[in-house]
């Protein structure tokens, strides 16, 4: 008797652990409406490539095709005029690279695009050597602080040269002439290369990595892309290093640590960057600037909140407010970073303030994950 | 100088057999094995002596009560069989084949004692030849309702020479294997779904003691026994943490050779020879004399490897020299030693995998292992019913892995290279007392043990020379470029198990632990703020002192069921932890938080299953598991709430569970349908596993409700060995089905650390000869030359995939004296 019943017993037991086992292989939580996998990403991502990115890159490819341009028609017959129409078309050029910097994932990433265009502070001395040398490889790592816009920062605004003088310095230098040449034509290879990937396969690519927000996927690359580049390039790059916020306990100002130092104007470099992200995020047309599905559409749709308001007017509120702050702030901004130290500080922290919405909020409402890690303790 | 003229003796006849193959099939000369047996249980009775008068030779059971005398002229024989604590016996036996067997019951001497065990062990070596079920007590373990297997080694037919964890494990259910170099270095195992790296999620054990670099706070297993030199391996499944504690994946416990009864002096030497220039010499000398039994072997393993910058050189040696000091007490030393260097040819991304899996972009990366372990064994026997066993272990090991491990789309800037230095040095106790006494007429067992452990980590990281030789030394060794970590640990642990029968055919067994964990971090960390064109703008060294201490207690409860021997029922909860490693106590960087109430973590193991054997003809179980696993550590990211600074911080983010149904069937199919006695076998294996496992709960809102990863979903192994006599050839077919290597489940990350794992398919075919004192091994694994990998490394031996070997080949001779 008990032995039956005991056999039985195990017997449902068995059984009931086999059911529990296949049953519960269907639960994906799919039923939430709220749920990030059930937005259609594909649009989104359509959007912001074929609107945004594609035409971005399009529109840098096309600065540094001009720039490229002016420097050749300045190695063949220096002048003053030619000097200043290279230093005009130099700052466009980089403030359309604002426009496309946070986009370092896919073709970018892999070819280290940031790195190689905009690396700053840039070194002198490797660029004097090089020049005295010329032979380089720019392609080498270790060159990547001796050229990119930067580098032609130093080149085209040579401290303690009058116009003149630094048009006979490139008359006279061969060498240096040769050196403009190779790193404009170098940036505008790398253009060629990340624009021309893009508006072949990758895009495709792009679009179509949309099965989920998992490591790897598109959503996860921009996020993850822009948030590195923000929290980095941006508020630590831009405002905090010359600030002298990361300057360990003795928060001493470092002004040679601004973008664009030797032009002596980095604001406007900044702004065109946050306007540019907000652009980004909001799926705008890169040309037009109407509105199409992008990042605030998708934190809509899973009614992301922060403080009481939509996540996205929050971050919206806050770019603004970085805006308005940078734009209270006067160039030189080398010069800023001592003279206005409170106002700085105010700009920074408006700055980080940022930080977390992208970060933590935007990263948590549609499930992705960091991926990046900051070491420095700030 | 007996000893001296039996070896004579031994070779004489090896050399005549060597030369005469075709006329030294000696006829006229035979052998007699068998097993001694308690009356009554039918319970095998370890060391018992046999006596044959005639010949006036002594021989000896071994552990298991099996015994194998030499070749004896045929006859007519008498031999009497006695014991410690048995009555003995004389039996007769006619000899006239080349082996007889005789198996042979002693009634105990005291009488009282008589019907003790009767039931609890009913269970005679029932297993085929290459796998068995633990009994319910072996040595001072209780098995009873607790998911097992053993893996009896010889009887694999298998690349030993790499440790083919393929073919070694094949008849484990649900083991996700990581292949991590061609030469099965290094063991990665993980079953029920548990991450497989370095078998860190099963608390890993030589002979009971632990091998892995620290049992708690560093459960990687480094050095991996080499399989020629393992007797068996046996696997306990979640229900482990009671008796062995930490791991929610159970025990693993190689058992290594030991000298063999009734040989004074055994002498083996294979010698291997494989694709890409594998090259396996082993060498072992064993014996069994009066009081003593004593075993050594040393292997020197080197080769190539099929991708470039792959070379390997291992050097593993070991020796166990066991004594009976009296008939009641055995005292054993066992020292293991492994060096081995190893050059890492690094991953590959998707792309590169898919052009061309040969290539290797790393050439200046290396990996070295130093890792001694010594032991000793004191087993008393009180009386019948009482048994005691204490083991002291100690561990004196380092680990150093040199190189450029950035990201594998990341070019070698051929600047200094990161070495990070391990050194492990800790000892142990682990003590056990098993009681047999009867309650209500039902025999029951006790098991009560206590385990002291005491660890000691250093843990460093710095810059090392550039260049790409394996200079294994740090540039400034007084100022580190990264961390300098101690970590002291101290764990002890009271567990206690008791075997009920409540009627003769269902047994309760509960059991309860306690553990008493301290885990203390002590070290600084540099760092190092750069500009975005890296310059340094800021360095510093911080001290960091973090202290981890906490007890608590954790049950199970286990059920059998036994209608006959072919058909018992199992079932049993566990619960289950796993330490704060090591590396959860480590601040990385300045950014870093670490909550400083940090959790082990919890869960458990659920089985519920049928098993059973028929004789040496069928042997199979079938399961259902359920894991639950709270608590796992992770990190994420919180802002501070003044400045919205945002930091990392670990603490307890996740549970899963995982459901699965396990099962394995082997059979000796000519068995069945012709004779148990026939020449020939044909055995076909199916080993299937469904796994599900996903997480319920997370602080990380990427995780939530993803599929846990590194699971693959179903895995098959499928196989048949046919055999005549002492020739038989192997075929395996293995399936592991596409699975994902992160939590967030990435199907495609550029640089290869995460995505997806596409099934894969594999063939091996493996053949065994033997002939007197020769045997021949030869095979082929990755028969079809798929292309595969069966991991992605997030930093050694990567970063990125690592893809597995091509089609290989392998043969070994194999003499034995």
């Amino acid at each position: 008797m008990k032995k039956t019943n005991l056999s039985s017993l195990f017997t449902l037991m068995l059984i009931a652990t086999i059911a529990a086992v296949v049953a519960c292989k269907k639960d994906d939580p799919k039923d939430d409406p709220t749920s990030p996998d059930n937005y259609d990403r594909a649009v989104m991502l359509t959007n912001m490539a074929n609107n945004y990115i594609v035409p971005a890159y399009s529109q840098y490819l096309s600065e540094t095709e001009t720039l490229n341009n002016a420097v050749d028609l300045f190695s063949t017959s220096p002048s003053v005029s030619g000097l200043n129409d290279l230093r005009d078309q130099w700052k466009l050029a980089l403030l359309t690279w604002q426009d496309v910097a946070f986009l370092e994932f896919g073709p970018a990433e892999s070819i280290s695009l940031r790195s190689q265009t905009n690396t700053y502070p840039t070194d002198t001395t490797i660029i004097s050597d090089n020049i005295l040398s010329g032979s380089y490889d720019l392609q080498i790592p270790s060159n990547f602080v001796a050229k990119g816009f930067q580098a032609l920062d130093f080149l085209l605004h040579k401290p303690g040269f009058t116009d003149t003088q630094l048009v006979d310095f490139y008359v006279n230098n061969s060498n240096a002439r040769m050196y403009l040449v190779n790193v404009v034509a170098e940036l505008k290879s790398n253009a060629q290369l990340v624009h021309g990937q893009w508006s072949s396969s990758y895009g495709g690519t792009f679009i179509n990595n949309n099965s989920s927000n998992a490591q790897g996927s598109s959503v996860s690359n921009l996020l993850n892309a822009l948030s590195l580049h923000y929290e980095t390039y941006v508020r630590k790059g831009k405002i905090g290093l010359p600030a002298g916020v990361f300057n360990g306990f003795s928060q001493i100002p470092l002004p040679d640590r601004v973008e664009a130092f030797y032009h002596g104007e980095s604001l406007p470099f900044a702004i065109r960057e946050m306007e540019a992200i907000n652009k980004y995020l909001k799926g705008e047309n890169y040309l037009t600037g109407s509105n199409g599905e992008g990042i605030d559409d998708y934190l809509i749709f899973v009614g992301a909140q922060s403080g009481g308001q939509a996540l996205f007017t929050a971050t919206d509120n806050q770019i603004n407010a970085i805006v308005t702050d940078l734009g209270s702030l006067n160039d030189p901004l080398s010069n800023e970073v001592t003279t206005n130290v409170s106002g700085v500080a105010t700009t920074y922290q408006s700055m980080q303030f940022l930080v977390p919405t992208i970060k933590v909020d935007m990263c948590a409402a549609l499930g992705v994950l960091v991926t990046y890690q900051d070491s420095d303790g700030d | 100088m007996q000893f001296r003229t039996i070896n004579i003796t031994h070779w004489a006849i090896g050399v005549l057999l060597f030369l005469l193959p075709f006329y030294g099939f000696s006829q006229d000369r035979g052998a007699i094995s068998g097993t001694i047996q308690k009356e009554l249980s039918g319970e095998l009775v370890p060391y018992g002596m046999l006596v044959i008068k005639e010949i006036n030779k002594t021989y000896h059971a071994n552990e298991q009560g099996c015994f194998e005398t030499e070749r004896i002229p045929f006859g007519q024989y008498t031999i009497r069989f006695q014991c410690p604590d048995f009555q003995s016996k004389t039996l007769q036996i006619t000899l006239d084949k080349k082996l007889v067997t005789l198996n042979c019951s002693l009634a105990l001497e005291n009488s009282i004692d008589t019907e003790l065990d009767e039931v609890v062990v009913k269970n005679r070596e029932e297993s085929l030849d290459y796998i068995r079920r633990l009994r319910a007590i072996e040595g001072v373990m209780i098995n009873q309702g607790k998911k097992n297997e053993v893996i009896l080694v010889d009887g694999v037919n298998g690349n030993k020479a790499t440790n083919s964890g393929r073919q070694i494990y094949a008849q484990i259910p649900g083991l996700n294997i990581w292949e991590s170099d061609g030469a099965g270095i290094q063991l990665g195992i993980g079953g029920r779904g548990l991450d497989p790296s370095r078998t860190s999620n099963f608390n890993t054990r030589q002979n009971g003691y632990d091998i892995s670099a620290d049992a708690l706070g560093y459960p990687e297993s480094y050095y991996t026994p080499p399989s020629e030199a393992i007797k068996e391996i046996q696997i306990i499944r979640g229900a482990a943490s009671l008796q062995f504690g930490t791991q929610f994946g159970g025990l693993l416990n190689f058992v290594m050779k030991n000298g063999r009864k009734g040989k004074k002096f055994e002498v083996t030497a294979r010698q291997s020879v494989g694709s890409f220039g594998l090259l396996n010499s082993f060498l072992s000398v064993g014996g069994d004399h009066g009081r003593w039994n004593y075993y050594a072997f040393y292997q020197n393993k080197q080769g190539n490897d099929w991708r470039p910058n792959s070379k390997f050189k291992v050097h593993t040696g070991a020796f166990n020299v066991r004594m009976y000091a009296s008939e009641k007490t055995s005292i054993r030393l066992e020292y293991t030693k492994m060096y081995y260097r190893a050059q890492q040819a690094g991953g590959l991304t998707d792309l590169q995998f898919k052009l061309n899996p040969t290539v290797s972009f790393r050439d200046r990366n290396w990996f070295e292992v130093d890792w001694n372990l010594g032991a000793l064994h004191i087993d008393h026997e009180f009386n019948s019913s009482t048994r005691l066993n204490s083991r002291f272990f100690g561990l004196y090991a380092s680990r150093k892995a040199l190189g450029f491990l950035d990201q594998i789309t990341r070019t070698d800037p051929l600047e200094e290279r990161d070495l990070i230095w391990g050194d492990f040095r800790n000892f142990g106790n682990e003590t056990r007392v098993l009681h047999k006494y009867k309650i209500n007429k039902q025999p029951w067992a006790l098991l009560v043990g206590t385990r002291y452990y005491q660890g000691y980590n250093l843990s460093r990281q710095g810059l090392a020379p550039d260049g790409d030789a394996p200079d294994f030394e740090y540039l400034n060794p007084d100022n580190l470029e990264g961390s300098s970590y101690e970590f002291p640990s101290r764990n002890i642990a009271l567990f206690a198990e008791n075997i009920c029968y409540v009627t003769n055919k269902f047994s309760i067994t509960p059991g309860a632990r306690f553990e008493y964990i301290r885990t203390e971090a002590k070290g600084s960390y540099r760092e190092i703020v750069n500009d975005l064109a890296e310059n340094m703008i800021f360095d510093t060294t911080y001290n960091d002192n973090r202290l981890n201490e906490r007890s608590f207690l954790i049950g199970g409860i286990g059920l059998n069921y036994r209608f006959k021997s072919a058909f018992e029922v199992y079932a049993n909860f566990s619960q289950n932890y796993r330490s704060i490693n090591f590396t959860d106590m480590q601040i990385q960087n300045a950014n870093f938080k670490i909550d400083p109430n940090l959790e082990d973590e919890k869960g458990f193991n659920i089985d519920l299953g049928l098993k059973g054997a028929v004789g040496n003809k069928l042997c199979y179980d079938i399961s259902g598991f359920i894991l639950s696993y709270a608590n796992r550590i992770g990190t994420t990211i919180q802002v501070d709430p003044v400045w919205f600074n945002t930091y990392q911080y670990r603490t307890n983010i996740s549970s899963s569970r995982t459901l699965g149904v396990e099962a394995v069937i082997g059979a000796d199919v000519w068995k069945f349908v012709f004779s148990d006695t026939s020449d020939i076998t044909v055995k076909p294996f199916v080993n299937a596993s469904y796994i599900d496992a996903r997480y319920t709960d997370s602080d990380e809102p990427a995780f939530l409700n993803k599929r846990v990863e590194l699971v693959p979903p179903f895995s098959l192994k499928t196989g048949i060995t046919v055999g005549y006599k002492s020739f038989s050839i192997s075929y395996q077919f293995s399936y592991t089905m596409r699975h994902f290597s992160d939590a967030s489940n990435s199907e495609h990350q550029a640089n290869a650390v995460n995505g997806i794992i596409p099934s894969y398919a594999i063939s091996d075919l493996s053949l065994k000869w033997s002939y007197k004192f020769l045997q021949i091994e030869a095979g082929v694994n990755n028969l079809l030359d798929e292309r595969y990998f069966t991991r992605r490394a997030t930093g050694y031996p990567g970063p990125g995939i690592i893809p597995s070997a091509p089609r290989n080949f392998y043969a070994v001779l194999q003499v034995q004296l």
